[in-house]
């Protein structure tokens, strides 16, 4: 009797019921699946595939610091490229980086073409799951685990500069690669300590800055300014998926697919010794002499010097022993530290030295107790009236 | 017998007890007086006190940069001495330097006047605001002129503390003595 109860009362409401699953079904796929938008492509990176970093003005790194960078590091100039040694870059030092900033200009130009899909407008902050698409992530900060989920290109302009806290983090998972993941950034990237970010990282008028800590699986890319480090480890986007496929294929796919080679830098030899200064004077009060040995093969070296010893921000490339730093703060000693170098890369720092020290200082006054002449004065004074 | 007894027995026992407690406080206050000096680099951090029992040297540390004629500057008072702040800091590698006037202008004997009376082997030590304590060794003295050393700043090949006071004989024109005595010192290790 009451099953036939229900069974009418189901006939008569058919059509509802129809309509009540169907709202279900559109309301799971809307709140429980990810973020889904239009397909994307990833650009040709060209001769910045290779880079880890590139500072179209330079590459600053802290002196002494635990940075290492898995692949090339390049600048314009090698003065620019501060507080790394070969030792922290399994790649290579290069500079000028010729052809990078073209090439990677050409790739910010790529993931902003309209042909890459309408843009989902993406807040950053908090957690977020996405799937392979275009997304306008506006000037957010990255505060909380940012997931990639599934296979495919993800592309996430800004509109202006973008920032991660520390908290920020990101996951790639279910086939979603750092290779195939980009950051499209008009002003600068600030990323805060501790976080980690994966993917490559074009900013266009703007630093990449790195907190203390900060991870990077792939790329940082600055087309007109520095990048700055700060013991960061920076890893190559490489795919799992990639790598099986490049195993499998023949010899000569792997090689028509692999990135392009990096021109070469010829090491400094073993033979070379780590400068040490060893004799240093002041000229003048803006002006400071120092002299470095011994020969071990080289004559190019590149001197690093600062106010303090933590702070060396500036250097010059010398060929020969001795070098005169002019234009100084007046009177005031600098630390230094000496590297060989070649037209590619700066070997090891010596230790750090200040030189220019002041003139030593007066700590006493006429005696007025054993100088008989002193005494004398005084008595003829006191008889003047004095 | 016993009115003069009491008195007496209260007297020893007030002495003993005066001994006791000036014994008690030396050790208290008295770092280097006690042979067990905490030596440490590790977490040192600004010098505020210089001690040097063998010439009665226990002065605070003033930090000092450079005048504008280039000379390293000098204490404010003769009691006090200071750390070239622009160098070394003391317990890194590297020469650390502290100055102390040689006398005063009213006379007075100043806090490095019997430097020259330090010797090879003698100790210094150095505390830092949290108690900590480093300890060096003389290992030279040394005259200068007047003028620059680099040497005395810049010698890096080991954790120094050098000191420097004015020597030699005044010289009216140039208001200062013609030499600078500078004492070297390593860590203790």
């Amino acid at each position: 009797m009451i099953a036939c109860i229900i069974k009418r009362y189901f006939m008569k409401n058919l059509n509802k019921m129809k309509s009540l699953v169907w709202l279900l079904v559109f309301a799971t796929a809307f709140f429980v699946n990810p973020l889904k938008v239009s397909a994307a492509t990833a650009p040709d990176l060209g001769a910045a595939d290779s880079y880890a970093v590139f500072g179209k003005t330079g590459v600053t790194n802290d002196a002494g610091g635990t940075t290492h960078l898995w692949g090339n590091v390049g600048a314009d100039s090698i003065s620019d490229i501060t507080n790394l040694i070969a030792g922290q870059v399994d790649g290579t030092i290069i500079a000028p980086a010729s052809g990078v900033q073209t090439a990677a200009s050409a790739a910010y130009d790529t993931l902003d073409l309209g042909s890459q899909g309408t843009p989902v407008i993406l807040n950053l902050a908090g957690n977020n799951t996405v799937t392979p698409g275009v997304y306008n992530v506006q000037a957010s900060t990255l505060n909380g685990t940012l997931t990639l989920d599934g296979a495919g290109v993800y592309i996430f302009r800004s509109t202006s500069s973008i920032s991660t806290s520390g908290a920020g983090t990101m996951s790639l998972i279910n086939g979603a690669c750092a290779d195939n993941v980009f950051w499209q950034i008009p002003a600068s990237m600030t990323i805060g300590a501790n976080a980690h970010i994966e993917g490559t990282i074009i900013a266009q008028t703007g630093l990449i800055s790195f907190g203390s800590g900060t991870s990077l699986k792939g790329r940082a890319l600055s087309l007109t300014k520095q990048v700055t480090l700060l013991l960061n480890q920076i890893t190559q986007p490489v795919c799992a998926a990639a790598t099986s496929t490049s195993t499998s294929t023949s010899t000569s796919t792997s090689t028509s697919t692999s990135a392009p080679a990096a021109p070469y830098c010829p090491p400094i030899s073993n033979q070379v010794v780590t400068p040490v200064i060893i004799e240093s004077k002041r000229i003048d009060a803006d002006s400071i002499f120092l002299k470095w040995g011994p020969y071990s093969g080289t004559d190019t070296f590149n001197v690093q010097y600062g106010f303090k010893k933590e702070e060396l921000f500036y250097n010059v490339n010398v060929t020969g022993f001795s070098t005169i730093i002019n234009d100084l703060h007046q009177n005031q000693p600098i630390w230094v530290r000496v590297a060989a170098r070649n037209e590619c890369q700066i070997g090891t720092y010596g230790e750090s030295k200040l030189i220019g020290g002041p003139r030593l200082p007066s700590t006493g006054f006429a005696s007025q107790n054993n100088n008989f002449l002193y005494v004398l004065n005084q008595i003829k004074n006191w008889l003047l009236g004095h | 017998m016993k009115k003069f007894f009491r008195p007496a027995l209260l007297i020893v026992v007030l002495t003993a007890f005066f001994f006791i407690f000036v014994f008690f406080i030396k050790n208290l206050f008295c770092l280097p007086c006690q042979g067990k000096v905490a030596v440490g680099r590790k977490g040192f951090s600004l010098p505020v006190r210089l001690i040097i029992p063998a010439i009665d040297v226990n002065a605070k540390i003033q930090s000092l940069g450079v005048t504008p004629n280039g000379e390293m500057e000098v204490p404010d008072n003769i009691v006090d001495v200071g750390w070239f702040k622009l160098g070394s800091r003391p317990g890194e590698n590297g020469s650390a330097v502290i100055a102390g006037h040689f006398n005063g202008e009213n006379g007075k004997t100043g806090v490095f006047a019997n430097l020259n009376k330090l010797e090879i082997g003698d100790k210094l030590y150095l505390k830092d605001d949290t108690e900590a304590a480093l300890t060096f060794v003389v290992r030279d003295k040394r005259f200068y002129d007047s003028g620059y050393a680099d040497d005395v700043f810049s010698q890096n090949d080991g954790v120094h503390l050098n000191l420097i006071t004015c020597d030699g004989v005044w010289n009216e024109a140039k208001k200062s003595y013609s030499q600078r005595l500078v004492v070297f010192a390593d860590i203790s290790k």
